[in-house]
C-alpha cells in the first residue's frame, strides 16, 4: 500500500511540473519564433539553388536538442502500450524539440548575419541503448543542420 | 515580406497541429479504468471457474489439497485452557448442524497470545482465537457467533475458492507484465482492489451463515448484534476505507445482519 501510494504521489507532482515547465517552454518557443519569423528563411530538401545575388559565404550551421518526458509522461505512455494507439504524451515532447532544435539553428545562423538557410535537414536519434536490458531514460535527441547562406 | 504571409506563419505558430488537444491526466484516468475493467472481467471469469469445480468437488480431494498446502506441525497443547475448552463445547453445537461441516477436519481450537481482537481458521480446520478476543467476549451466544462465522467460511470452502482465484488471475497478470516496475505494481495494486470484492462478499456470506447458526441455537441474533456492537465500539476507521479492506465496514454487517433472520 505504502508503494503505491508514493507513486501516485510522485504522478500527481511530476504532472503539475511537467505541466508548467512545457508550458512555459512553449511560450518561450513562441515568442523566439515570432522574433525570428523574417529572419533567416529556411529551406527544406532543395536539390539545387539558384541565386542572381553574390554570396560572401557559405557555412554549416546546426542546431540539437536532447529531450526526455516527465515520470507522468513516461507512466502514461507505459500504460498505453497495454491498448496501443497514439502516445499523446510523448507527441508534444517530440514537437517541442523538433521546434526548439530548428530555433537554435535559425538562431545561429541570425547570429552569423545570414540570409538563408539552404538545403535544411532534421534528424532524430536515440542516445541510449534500446536493446539493453537496464531500465533506460526514454529520450530523443533531435538534430537540424543546414547550409547558411550570406549575400554580400 | 507582405503581410499576409505573416499572419500564416503567426496562425501555424499559435494554432499547433502536431499536439495532441486531449488532457494529459483525463487520458490517464481512462486507462486506469479501463485496466480496472478489464481486472474486473478476468476476475469475474477466475471467480465463476474456481466456484464451480471447488463446488463440485469431492471430501476427499478437499481433504487432500488441503493437507498439501497447510503446516502440518502440530502445535503442542500441554494443557488446555478453560477459554479452549468453552469453545470446544460451542463448537460441538454448531459442527451437527451442517453436513458441510462433518467428517472433514476435526477443528482443533487454539489460543494466541496476541492482543488485538481476532479469530481465523487456517485452509485444514484448525480454528485460532487471540487472547485479546477471549478477554473481551465472554458472553456465549457471541462467541456461536464468531466461531460459526470461522465456520462459515470452512463451510463454502472459501479458503479453496480465493486460492484458485488468486493462481488464476496471478497468471494472467504475469503476461500483461510490462518490464516496468512501477507500472506492474500500480497494476498489482488495481488487481488486489478488484481481489477485495470478492473477500468482502466471502465475509458477508459467512456473516449470513454465523447467523443463521445463532437463530437456529438461541432462537435470537443478540450475539451476533452483540458482536458487531462491540466491534464498532473499537474501531475508529472511517466508512469508506472498506474499500481498500478484507472486510465489509462493521456498520454494513451489522445492517446485513439485522435486516435478515
Amino acid at each position: 500500500m505504502g508503494d503505491i501510494l508514493l507513486i501516485l504521489i510522485l504522478l500527481g507532482f511530476t504532472y503539475m511540473t511537467g505541466t508548467i515547465i512545457e508550458k512555459k517552454h512553449f511560450e518561450k518557443i513562441k515568442k523566439r519564433e515570432i522574433a525570428l519569423i523574417k529572419k533567416p528563411i529556411i529551406n527544406f530538401g532543395a536539390k539545387t539553388w539558384d541565386t542572381n545575388r553574390k554570396v560572401k559565404k557559405i557555412e554549416f550551421v546546426s542546431g540539437e536538442c536532447v529531450i526526455s518526458g516527465d515520470y507522468f509522461k513516461n507512466f502514461v505512455a507505459s500504460l498505453k502500450n497495454f491498448f496501443g494507439g497514439r502516445l499523446t504524451t510523448f507527441e508534444s515532447i517530440l514537437d517541442r524539440g523538433r521546434r526548439e532544435a530548428i530555433l537554435r539553428m535559425r538562431e545561429k545562423a541570425h547570429k552569423k548575419g545570414a540570409n538563408f538557410i539552404i538545403n535544411a535537414r532534421i534528424e532524430s536519434v536515440m542516445l541510449n541503448d534500446r536493446y539493453s536490458n537496464q531500465d533506460t531514460v526514454p529520450q530523443c535527441a533531435i538534430i537540424a543542420y543546414g547550409t547558411a547562406v550570406t549575400y554580400e | 515580406m507582405n503581410k499576409s504571409l505573416e499572419d500564416k506563419y503567426l496562425s501555424v505558430i499559435e494554432d499547433n497541429i502536431n499536439v495532441g488537444k486531449s488532457n494529459a491526466f483525463a487520458e490517464f484516468l481512462i486507462l486506469l479504468a479501463g485496466i480496472a475493467v478489464i481486472f474486473f472481467l478476468i476476475y469475474i471469469f477466475a471467480d465463476s471457474i474456481g466456484s464451480f469445480f471447488i463446488d463440485r468437488m469431492s471430501n476427499e480431494t478437499q481433504m487432500k489439497i488441503e493437507n498439501a498446502f497447510s503446516f502440518n506441525s502440530e502445535i503442542s497443547a500441554s494443557k488446555k485452557s478453560k477459554n479452549v475448552i468453552k469453545l470446544e463445547k460451542i463448537r460441538d453445537k454448531i459442527v451437527p448442524l451442517d453436513k458441510n461441516l462433518q467428517g472433514k477436519s476435526n477443528f482443533p481450537i487454539y489460543e494466541m497470545p496476541e492482543k488485538q481482537i481476532n479469530a481465523f481458521i487456517t485452509p485444514n480446520g484448525k480454528i485460532f482465537f487471540t487472547k485479546g478476543l477471549l478477554n473481551e467476549i465472554k458472553d456465549e451466544e457471541t462467541l456461536t457467533f464468531v466461531m460459526a462465522h470461522e465456520l462459515g467460511h470452512y463451510a463454502h470452502r472459501d479458503h479453496l475458492k480465493s486460492m484458485s482465484r488468486q493462481i488464476i488471475v496471478a497468471v494472467v497478470t504475469s503476461m500483461f507484465s510490462t518490464g516496468n516496475g512501477d507500472i506492474d505494481l500500480t497494476i498489482g495494486s488495481i488487481s488486489d482492489l478488484n481481489g477485495l470484492t470478492y473477500s468482502r462478499k466471502q465475509e458477508k456470506e459467512a456473516d449470513k451463515y454465523a447467523n443463521n447458526v445463532v437463530y437456529r441455537l438461541y432462537g435470537n441474533n443478540k450475539g451476533a448484534v452483540d458482536f458487531f456492537k462491540l466491534l464498532e465500539k473499537k474501531e475508529k476507521a472511517p466508512e469508506f476505507l472498506q474499500y481498500f479492506s478484507t472486510h465489509p465496514s462493521t456498520k454494513q454487517r451489522l445492517r446485513s445482519i439485522q435486516n435478515k433472520r
